[in-house]
């Protein structure tokens, strides 16, 4: 190629390269302090700690041009759901030194990711073809998202550990009633029933 | 001597010529023979002008035929790094219950805290910064609630349930919510969650430790709690009344 073909290909080249252009990236924007967006009384004894074994393997494809590409993900580590009541829906009856305690089903009360378990080993990763791009925070983010999810659904359907859950709040409920009781120099027999589901 | 005077292959004829008319012949000859040049040597001019024409021609043809390459290969970069297809993703999960243990914690306050991380290096260099999105209960543990009776008045005895301190029981990271802000590309790794994470609940709790009001209405929250649970068991006792403090002995009405 001769200098005047090289001086007329480069700028087309730059042109055609810059027009293009990649997607302009979306700058989040980066708040100087925490912002606290929901302050709330609650009342939820959480009873029982369940940890779950996950994987989540992300497979994600992609045409470039005539050819495929793929990129793969598997993440392995560990979930922590908690189980337990929420408080402020139990109700006491108290008639002569008999406790009639109301008391709501139990349900999962929070989903979270063991960091403990996540190490460099936790994650593997593989790209095919030209163009495939790595895997990165993003992809990432969608596997735990779908893993946290999948463990939800499996401990909401996971009735034998719900009613564990719910017999050891009463376990609970039941020792404070008697420290109650026996602070006081009394003797209570306490009753359960079940509180109709809320709307 | 250029092409185009470029002599014949026969040179001309040479003769003797004695008579007038042989000298006629001979000048018409040797005019024929510079007509004859003249033609040749005009022939090869066209000649040359013609493929110079040609050259000039083809040039911009080579161009266009170089620029058309260089998109194609422009267009190539393009889809591989910046665009193509839109991508097609599955995410397969299993879950199986490893560990079951039994607590006793009452959360009595939940603060959903929008923050963002700062992840270092071992040289104190910023790697990224992840906004992330987390919810921090706060409450104690059951176990660690005491009751005792405070008979020192007998006309006024009071049933003294003892609080602990408020604590962070947890903190929650959305892991949905993280996104990430890199220094440098190439700190966009396979694994970069396993430093991520960490980094947002320790940020999390550290900024909710910071708030003290939280751990005040943590605590009025609890008495409200414990006095909801008390105080049905205390009303048909009429010499009993209830009484909440904290472990420092000060007591909430």
């Amino acid at each position: 190629m001769n200098r005047r073909t090289f001086l007329f290909v480069l700028p087309a080249l730059l042109l055609l390269l810059c027009g293009c252009g990649a997607k302009e990236e979306e700058q989040t924007e980066k708040k100087p302090e925490i912002s606290i967006s929901d302050m709330r009384a609650v009342c939820e004894l959480a009873t029982m700690e369940c940890y779950y074994h996950n994987t989540a393997k992300l497979d994600s494809e992609k045409k470039v041009l005539f050819w495929n590409t793929s990129k793969k993900l598997w993440i392995e580590y560990s979930g922590i759901v908690k189980l337990g009541i929420d408080v402020s829906r139990v109700d006491m009856k108290v008639d002569g030194n008999v406790v009639t305690i109301a008391m709501p089903e139990a349900e999962v009360l929070s989903c979270d990711v063991d960091e403990t378990s996540l190490t460099k080993d936790s994650f593997y990763s593989e790209t095919k073809g030209l163009g495939s791009g790595k895997v990165g925070a993003e992809e990432q983010s969608q596997a735990f998202e779908a893993a946290q999810k999948e463990m939800r659904a499996v401990v909401e359907q996971d009735e034998a550990l719900l009613l564990q859950a719910g017999d050891r709040a009463k376990i609970l409920l039941e020792n404070y009633v008697k420290q109650i009781a026996d602070a006081a120099g009394v003797t209570y027999e306490v009753r359960w029933e079940a509180v109709a589901e809320s709307d | 001597m250029p092409e185009s005077r470029k002599w014949p292959d026969k040179p001309p004829q040479v003769r003797n010529v004695c008579a007038a008319d042989d000298i006629d012949t001979v000048v018409t000859e040797i005019m024929k023979e510079e007509t004859d040049m003249e033609r040749e040597d005009q022939t090869g001019k066209k000649q040359k002008r013609t493929a110079i024409r040609k050259r000039f021609a083809l040039r911009p043809i080579r161009l266009l035929l170089l620029a058309a390459v260089v998109a194609a290969a422009a267009c190539f970069i393009r889809c591989s790094f910046f665009g193509g297809e839109e991508e097609q993703t599955t995410v397969l999960t299993s879950s199986q219950l490893a560990e079951v243990l039994k607590i006793s914690e009452l959360s009595v306050y939940k603060v959903t805290f929008n923050g963002v991380a700062a992840v270092n290096d071992e040289e104190g260099d910023l790697l990224y910064n992840v906004a992330y999105e987390a919810k921090v209960n706060v409450g104690f543990d059951t176990e660690e609630l005491f009751v005792s009776v405070d008979e020192t008045d007998a006309a006024d005895k009071k049933i003294v349930v003892t609080l602990p301190d408020m604590e962070v029981m947890d903190a929650v990271v959305d892991p949905g919510s993280l996104d990430y802000i890199f220094a440098k590309k190439r700190t966009n790794t396979d694994d970069v969650s396993a430093t991520a994470f960490p980094a947002c609940k320790a940020d999390a709790e550290e900024e909710c430790r910071a708030n003290p009001l939280i751990f005040e209405q943590a605590m009025e929250n609890a008495v409200h709690t414990i006095r909801g649970l008390t105080q049905p068991l205390l009303e048909q006792y009429e010499d009993y009344s209830l009484k909440i403090v904290d472990k420092g002995g000060v007591t909430y009405e």
